[in-house]
Order: C-alpha cells, then structure tokens, then sequence
C-alpha cells in the first residue's frame, strides 16, 4: 500500500505546483486556449478570401468534414497540447539547472525521472482543460453540447496520444542539456511532430513515404481519432485500433525516453557533471 | 544641484546629437549581433524546422481551394509574400518588449535606466539580427518553397519588396514599442500582443488583397497601417493593383510609419518617467 502511496503522493505535489503555476498566469493560460481559434481562423478567414463562396464545400470535398471551425480547433488544441508538452519536458531539467534548484531535486527519495514525468502529467491535464473549453465553445456556438461519454472518450485519446510526446521531451533533454540550447531541440521536434501529425489536415494529402513516418507519431492517431468522435472524419482505422496503436507507441516512447534519460544521468554521475552547466 | 522631488528621469540629461545616436545604434547592433551569433542552434533550427511549419500553413489554406488549383502561381506566391511579411511584423512588434523583459528577469533593467540612452535605441538590439535572421530566412523560404510547392514565387522588384518590407518593419517597430512600454508598466502582456499579431495580418490582408474582405471589415481595414505594407509588398513582388495611387500609398505609410515611431517613444518615455516617480521600476 506504502508503495503505491508514495508516488500518488509525488504526483499530487508536481501536479498541484505546476497547476498554481500556470493558473498564477491566467493570461498566459487564455492566449493559449485562444491560439486555436486565432489560428484555425485565420486559415479560415485566408481560404475563404481566397477561395470565395466555394470555400467550404472545397473544405469537405477535400476533407470529407463540414465543420471547418472544429476541425482546426480540435487540430490546434493537439498542436498547441504536444508543443508545450515537448518544451515543457524538455527544458524542464535547464529551467531548473538556470534557477539553481537542479541538484536540491536528488536530495529528495523521489526518482527523478518520474518527476519530470509528472510534469508532463499536469500539461496534459491543462490541454484536457483547454479542449473541453474550447470543443464546448465551438460546439455551443453550433448549437449542441459536449456529452459526458464524448468527453470521456476525447479525454483519454488526447491524453493516450499527448503523454507519449514525453518521452520526446527526455530523449531531447538528455541529448541537449549540455549544450544549453535545449529550446532550438524541441522546436524542431515539434515543427516535424506538428507537420506529420495532420492536425489541420489529413495525412492522404502527403506522399507514401511521408505517411508512413507519420504512422510513428501516436499524435496523428489522436487527430484523426478526434476527428472521428466529434465531426465524422473519415479514417482508415477503427477507433480500438487506432486506441492499441497509440499505447503502443506510448509504450515504446517513454521506454526509449527513459533509457536516454538514464544513461545521461548515470554517466553525468559518474564524471560529477551533474551540477556543471 | 537642485533636486525634483527626488525624481531622477527629470535630472536625466539623454544624448543628444547624430554622432551620440550613432554611437549608441552601433553599440546596440554590436550587442544584439553578439546574443545572435552566440547560440547558432537557433539559426540552424530555423532553417530545419522551415519546410515544416511552411506545409504546416499553406496545406490547411489550400485545403479551401479545389485541389486542381492546389499548383497556382498566383495563390502560392501571395502565399509566400505573406509568410515573409508575418516575419517582417512580428520582427517588430515583439522585439523591443521581449528586450525589456529579458533586462527585467535578469535584473539589469534598472542599470540601463541609469545610463542617458535613448530608450528606443537601448531596447532595439534584438531588430539588428533580425535584419541578419529576415534576409536569411528570404533566402531559404524561396528555396523551400519552390522545392516543396513546384512554383517559384515571384520577385519583380526587388528593391521595392525591400522598400515595403522596411516600412512594414518600421511601422510594426512602433506598435512594439507601446508593447515595451506595457511590458515595463504590467510585465507580462504577451497575450495581448500575441492576439494584436494576428488582428494586423487579418485585417491587413497579409496574405490576400483586402478587397475580399466584407465591406464592414474592410472599414477597418482601411486604417491599419499594415494593409498598405502588405498591399505595396504585393503589388511589388507580384505586380498586382495597389488600393490607392501608388504616391498616395507611400504618403500614408510614412506619415503612418512617424506617428507611430513618435508614439512608441513617448509612451516609453512616459511609462519610464511614472515608474520612476511611483518607486515600481524594479517591482516585477
């Protein structure tokens, strides 16, 4: 009981810390949950000034969804989920090497790894928060509202295909801790996660070879899966295959995360480079 | 020497002089030049992350078009003028502020405050290697963007794109400077400049003609300085009309272009002068 109490504990303690931290910035938090809006309006307002009247029916012919505006709020909250999850994974060990607070973190009996995980944890709940403020925007200014069953399944895809991203994040902290430009790492990493994962459009537009590397990201799963459940996207895969698909991948990240992880920190152990940045 | 209420901006005595100003913009070219070349990871990650983030924009566009029109000209070019001008304008609009809040976070603000700079000039280091960064990115950005989307965009004057992108740059320099003047007053303001951003490219029609736009929001258009930038950008990279007679449109950009730079600097001024008197320069 001892075992499992412990770690519940720690999660409680990074996740309400990371959550008094990003509601101190609420402004912050409010130009994140209108990013998509902004964006996916602003794609909006470019195609029809381009397109003209013909634009949303170009859209569902391209598309096969007719609701332009939760197609690109549901691929931007993705969007906005996995950069900031990236990043914040990422630059969490530099954030705290440039504050001065890195080494007080192996004073504790806490593993390490798992409280840079948790980290994660709490952005994946604050991008649970901004989809269901944002799809239910959407959705009441159309006229219906978010069922509970549909958040359900929205919550744990979203949750299945960002928490992976995590084990991106420790792959690029571990590579790039050194060299202090952790941040330049995780933009290219997002820039490709973002363009392979078909957040604003479907993978059928790309060529063979591009699809099937975005077969690897568990966040084009969990677009087209949004997709699915809330504006009848078209998409080769059945709902419990694309589910399979996304924890297994999940899987296979955050063990690939974690042995990069480890061997750097064993080895910044063994040579006293822990604290040397 | 007789003191002003214990008011130290008012026993300021700021340079004056082209040759002091001159000293002062090399110095700040010099510093921002040096932050720049220090972490060329960012350099070669832009260059990376390009072709990305341009299919990340322009597929969701062409999404809205028939797709036999996927390849045209004509779209893609504007398409491309409008990327460069987003550059141009967020350049400007987030340097100077970024500048005054990187000083605060590192606790040299009140330093700088000490010296008798012109504050415009102190806070605008980071526009000197966007000069570097924005003709960089020209380079590459056409290369990418013939390389994924098949056409070449056009360039017809080359000179003129880079009048209208320097006036597109300087007017944004002014709306950024009332954000370094917010930024010094509330400190984190970056949401509100983050949604201005996307207002100025909006309705100032950086990525199409204003004309497309519904006659209420056009209105609007109309009084963004921006949507004449944009408008000379296009009409000299792609050959297209103007909105107004081509004189009558650079009257209004540098007549726009002063008033802003003018504002910007005052409202710097003024934010510094009431911090200063009210003891809440170093609060943050």
């Amino acid at each position: 009981m001892k075992n499992l109490e412990e770690p519940v504990r720690v999660v409680h303690a990074v996740v309400s810390k990371e959550m008094k931290i990003m509601f101190r910035y609420f402004g912050v938090l409010v130009m994140i949950a209108s990013i998509p809006f902004m964006f996916g309006g602003m794609m909006m307002g470019i195609g029809y000034a381009i397109a003209g009247p013909s634009a949303f029916s170009n859209f569902t012919a391209n598309t096969g969804v007719s609701n332009p505006l939760l197609y690109t709020v549901l691929g931007g909250v993705l969007m906005i989920g996995s950069m900031i999850l990236v990043e914040n994974t990422a630059g969490i060990i530099r954030d705290e090497q440039m504050m001065g607070t890195f080494e007080l973190h192996y004073l504790t009996p806490n593993s390490t790894l798992m409280l840079w995980l948790f980290h994660s944890l709490s952005t994946s709940l604050i991008t649970l928060v901004i989809m269901t403020v944002d799809v239910t925007v959407v959705l009441a200014w159309q006229g219906s509202l978010l069922s509970p069953v549909e958040w359900l399944l929205a919550a744990t895809i979203t949750v299945l295909g960002l928490l992976p991203l995590a084990g991106l994040g420790l792959v690029v902290a571990a590579l790039t801790v050194r060299f202090k430009e952790v941040w330049a790492a995780a933009s290219v990493v997002n820039s490709f996660v973002a363009m392979l994962s078909g957040f604003y459009y479907p993978l059928e537009v790309f060529p063979r070879v591009v699809r099937f590397i975005a077969q690897f990201l568990p966040t084009s799963y969990a677009a087209q899966a949004l997709r699915n459940i809330f504006s009848g996207g078209v998409s080769s895969l059945q709902l419990w295959e694309q589910v399979v698909a996304m924890t297994v991948l999940g899987f296979a990240y955050l063990v690939v995360g974690r042995a990069f992880y480890l061997r750097w920190e064993n080895e910044a152990k063994r040579r006293g480079e822990l604290s040397k940045y | 020497m007789k003191r002003k209420g214990g008011e130290s901006f008012q026993n300021t005595k700021f340079t004056t002089g082209v040759r002091t100003g001159l000293l002062e913009l090399k110095a700040a070219a010099e510093t921002g030049v040096r932050i720049y070349f220090r972490y060329p990871a960012w350099l070669i990650a832009d260059i990376i992350t390009t072709p990305a983030w341009l299919v990340l924009l322009v597929l969701p566009i062409l999404l809205f078009l028939p797709r036999e029109q996927w390849t045209n000209q004509e779209t893609l070019t504007m398409l491309f003028w409008g990327w460069i001008f987003w550059d141009i304008v967020s350049a400007g609009l987030w340097n100077f502020g970024n500048a005054v809040r990187r000083e605060q976070q590192t606790g040299t603000l009140e330093f700088l405050l000490l010296t008798n700079t012109n504050r415009a000039i102190l806070f605008s280091r980071d526009i000197f290697s966007r000069f570097i960064s924005i003709t960089l990115s020209l380079a590459y950005v056409y290369f990418f963007f013939t390389t994924i989307f098949g056409v070449q965009a056009l360039i017809l004057n080359p000179f003129g794109v880079a009048a209208s992108l320097l006036v597109g740059l300087f007017v944004s320099m002014g709306f950024g400077l009332v954000y370094g003047a917010l930024v010094l007053r509330f400190k984190n303001v970056g949401p509100l400049n983050n949604i201005l951003q996307f207002i100025l490219l909006g309705l100032g029609g950086a990525f199409f003609p204003v004309t497309s736009l519904p006659e209420y929001l056009r209105l609007v258009s109309y009084a963004l300085p921006h949507t004449y930038a944009a408008d000379l950008l296009r009409h000299y990279g792609m050959g297209t009309e103007t909105l107004l007679p081509l004189p009558q449109e650079w009257a209004i950009m540098l007549a726009y272009t002063f008033t802003l730079l003018v504002l910007g600097i005052k409202a710097l001024e003024t934010v510094e002068k009431k911090l200063k008197r009210s003891g809440q320069l170093g609060t943050y």
